[in-house]
Order: C-alpha cells, then structure tokens, then sequence
C-alpha cells in the first residue's frame, strides 16, 4: 500500500483530500503545520510527500529541504496557492517532482502521485545496485561484506541473501513467505526457524547503528526501516 | 445560488466530497470573514494574509472569481508590506461579502 505525508494547514478540506486518497488505496498520515510534518517523517519512512506551500511554523519549502536531507529519495509534490512563476520554479529547483495550484482536482493529484511512484520504480529497477548505504552502515553485495560504525563484517551466503532481501524490500514488509523463497527457493515450515535466527544475526550486526532497524510485524513478516538511505 | 460545477469536478464527482465540501464551506467562509478587521487591527500581518490565502482558494473552488481576486490582490499587499490601505479594503469587502451572503443564505 502507498504510504503518503499529506501536510496542509486548511484543517478541514485537507481531511477531504486525505479521505479521497484513502479511497483509492493509499494509507494518508495528515498534518497540518510544518513541524508537525517534519516530526511524521523522522518517525516513519513515506512513499511520498504532498505539501502545502504556505503553512505556519515552516513553509513548504524549507520542509522540503529538510525532508530530501533525511532521505533524498523521497519524492515532493507541492501544493500551491500561489501562481507566481518563481514560486514553482524554487520547489523544482528544490526537487519537488511536480506541483498542482490549488484549486486542484482530487484525480489529478492521485494520478500524478501513481505516476510519479511509477516513474520512481523504474528508475530504481534500472539502476544497478550491488552497494546499499545507509547512515552508518554500508553493505557490499558482491564482497559479502557489511560495515557497520566502521567495523567491517563478513557475511554468509544467507545472511547476504537475507540482507539483500530486505534492502530490495526496504521500508516496505518482507514477508516471510517472499524471504523463504528468496533464499532456500522454497517456503518448507521448518526454514522458518532458520529465518528467524538469521534476522536475529542481522539484528545485533546493526546495533550499533541507531538509523537502521529491523521491525517484526506480527503475522507479516518483518521491514528493514531505515531513516537514511542511500543507494548506489 | 452557489455554481458547484468546478467543484464537482475537482471532486471527481463524489456527491458526499461535494456536500461536505459546501458544509465547511458555508461555516468556515464567513468566520474568516468576520476575523478580517480584528487581524488587521491587531497588526497581524502573518494571519492575514494566511486568511486571504484560505479564502481565495475557497472562493474558487465555489467560482466565486470577483471575490477570489479580491482575497489574492490583499494577500499580495499584505506579503508586500503595502497595508496603509487594507482596513478600508476589508471594510468593502467585508459589506459586499455580507450582502451576498444574506443573499444566498438567508437562513443564516
């Protein structure tokens, strides 16, 4: 499911918009000042930001700013009130991947959201990834090798496979079922003790590094979360 | 009466959006009118403006164009600093907003 930042500081109507994206699938976290934003996307990882350009406490664009310094990957769509040319051109140049002036059509908005997400997901199949990178820990797929704080940590065949799992997977749920597969190429009940010991494994690999964790969702599987990624 | 067709359409059609839409609209609009004189009294240049933002946007969602110009015309002298003549636009507009108003809802 789509997880969107919405934050628009008119209250009401902005419940409107949350509702109608909710209806089409998407799971909405609304806040209504800048801040308050802010503070959602330090706690949890969001497919996509929708933000309104004039708010209290801390504008749009100073928030996009501090969003892509989190994690740049994040896609930004504004919403502004404003016409002014120069008001577009400083949150693309920000790197909000597209605007909409209010007034603006509810399908509009969810079909640019699908397509920007879209887009989003081709260009991270094309790119070729075999280094994952997140705040202070480093994981080399073709060496095998995680470097967590520093220190360097050679891992198993599984737990490399695991791992690699869950950067594909990252912020988003890795069943166990997907898991399985992805490492022994079957789901047998058995290996699902074996997974667990190895997710344990990855676990204290991590500890040092407070930005990266491994959550259990109970009857799901588990999410790699991770407030810093980078990918190359 | 109240042209809701651009608003229809940027609620792709949902009857219930709609009619949700006009009850906030009906409660809301008229508060942020009548909050207009005290803020520029009280010299509060930030809520001002943020108040003619939110109504222009309400004002065209209802296609309400002569007072959604007005809203954006006075949120850009307020952003600018030019505010020696705000109060007597308010005070007209505030008259012209009200006369409607009765107009159309007279139940209010």
């Amino acid at each position: 499911m789509t997880s969107l930042l919405l934050i628009d500081d008119e209250v009401q109507y902005s419940e409107l918009t949350k509702e109608y994206l909710e209806m089409k699938g998407c799971n909405v976290v609304l806040k209504h000042d800048g801040q308050a934003g802010l503070d959602a996307f330090k706690l949890h990882p969001f497919d996509l930001c929708v933000l309104d350009i004039k708010m209290p406490k801390k504008d749009g664009f100073t928030l996009a700013e501090e969003i892509k310094e989190i994690n740049e990957m994040t896609p930004i769509i504004f919403l502004t009130g404003q016409s002014l040319k120069e008001d577009k051109i400083k949150g693309l140049m920000l790197g909000a991947d597209d605007y909409l002036t209010k007034p603006f059509s509810m399908e509009e908005l969810y079909l640019r959201i699908k397509a920007i997400l879209k887009r989003v997901k081709v260009q991270e199949k094309a790119i070729v990834i075999d280094q994952y990178q997140w705040g202070n820990s480093k994981f080399d797929l073709e060496l095998r090798e995680l470097t967590v704080a520093g220190e360097k940590i050679k891992l198993t065949s599984i737990e490399s496979k695991l791992l690699k799992l869950f950067c594909e997977h990252q912020n988003k749920v890795l069943t166990r079922e997907v898991a399985m597969m992805g490492i022994w190429g079957d789901e047998e009940h058995y290996r699902g003790y074996s997974l667990n010991v190895y997710v344990s494994k990855l676990r204290k690999f991590f500890k040092p590094d407070p930005s990266v964790e491994i959550l259990n969702l109970h009857g799901e599987g588990y999410k790699l979360v991770s407030k810093q990624r980078v990918t190359s | 009466m109240m042209d809701l067709s651009f608003l229809r359409g940027q609620m792709a059609g949902d009857e219930k959006l709609v009619a949700r839409f006009v009850s906030i609209f009906k409660t809301q609009v008229p508060a942020q009118v009548s909050q207009l004189p005290g803020l520029c009294e009280n010299e509060d240049w930030e809520e001002l403006s943020s108040a003619f933002h939110s109504l222009k946007t309400q004002f065209n969602y209802m296609l309400m164009t002569e007072f959604a110009e007005q809203m954006r015309e006075m949120e850009e002298s307020v952003d600018n600093g030019e505010t020696a003549f705000i109060a007597t636009r308010i005070a007209e507009f505030t008259t012209k907003f009200n006369h409607f108003w009765q107009n159309e809802f007279p139940e209010n």
